[in-house]
């Protein structure tokens, strides 16, 4: 294997997907997009201040200590996007299947 | 006397444009119901062109990007246009709040050029 390990494919998606999720839960707790943005740059600080580690153990580690962070900050209401399930505009106005039966009667 | 000086010297030009020009005779259109002028509620729907440009417009102003040889579909964002993973992963956040969508991890890792992204925003039917 040419690569060092911490640096393989599957680690860096790891750390993608933390970094992911700890932008995902900053939009959520900002009610402003400043803020938000502000926010994203001190994130990413703090990756960035664990990019030299090559030791898997140590990796791990940050990865445990970064899941910690992101369950204490875990927020009760997340930000879902308006069509998605759970949004407010989900499933409203669906087309309506089939011939719509005359009131006749 | 500046006033009238002005007065004078404006009432000698002659305004070419509002003389030679005729209006064009107009004839009166009966309306029979009510005539709609513009919809504010259009919104134009999302086309192929128009997602692109969004993108393009997006990453160009990301200072990160290096746009010497252009953005195209084919720019790879990591190859291309000098992003590493984090950055793919700042650009790809922005864009769902662009177009008003969420992307799932293992979809967002396997979008790898903008062409790609395009095609992935495309088929999300609630993307706008």
């Amino acid at each position: 294997m040419s690569q060092i390990l911490p640096f393989t494919e599957a680690n860096s998606k790891r750390v993608a997907s933390l970094f992911r999720r700890a932008l995902r839960t900053a939009y959520d707790h900002s009610m402003k997009f400043e803020a938000y943005r502000n926010t994203t740059i001190a994130v990413r600080q703090q990756f960035e201040a664990n990019k030299h580690i090559s030791d898997p153990t140590e990796l791990e580690i940050a990865i445990k200590k970064t899941e910690e962070k992101l369950a204490e900050w875990k927020h009760p209401d997340p930000y879902i996007p308006p069509s998605r399930p759970g949004g407010t505009k989900f499933e409203r106005n669906i087309p309506v299947k089939g011939k719509v039966i005359e009131e006749d009667w | 006397m500046f006033r009238n000086t002005i007065k004078s010297f404006t009432s000698n030009i002659i305004r070419p444009s509002l003389i030679t020009r005729q209006l064009p005779l107009r004839t009166v259109q009966r309306c029979s119901g009510p005539v709609f002028v513009r919809s504010y509620a259009g919104f134009p729907s999302l086309t192929r062109d128009l997602a692109k440009e969004r993108i393009i417009e997006l990453l160009e102003g990301y200072d990160k990007v290096s746009t010497k040889n252009g953005i195209t579909e084919d720019s790879s964002f990591i190859n291309d246009l000098g992003l590493d993973s984090l950055d793919v992963v700042e650009v790809v956040m922005e864009l769902e709040h662009e177009f008003n969508i969420q992307i799932p991890d293992n979809e967002a890792d396997g979008l790898k050029t903008v062409g790609q992204t395009i095609d992935y925003i495309l088929s999300q039917p609630d993307a706008c």
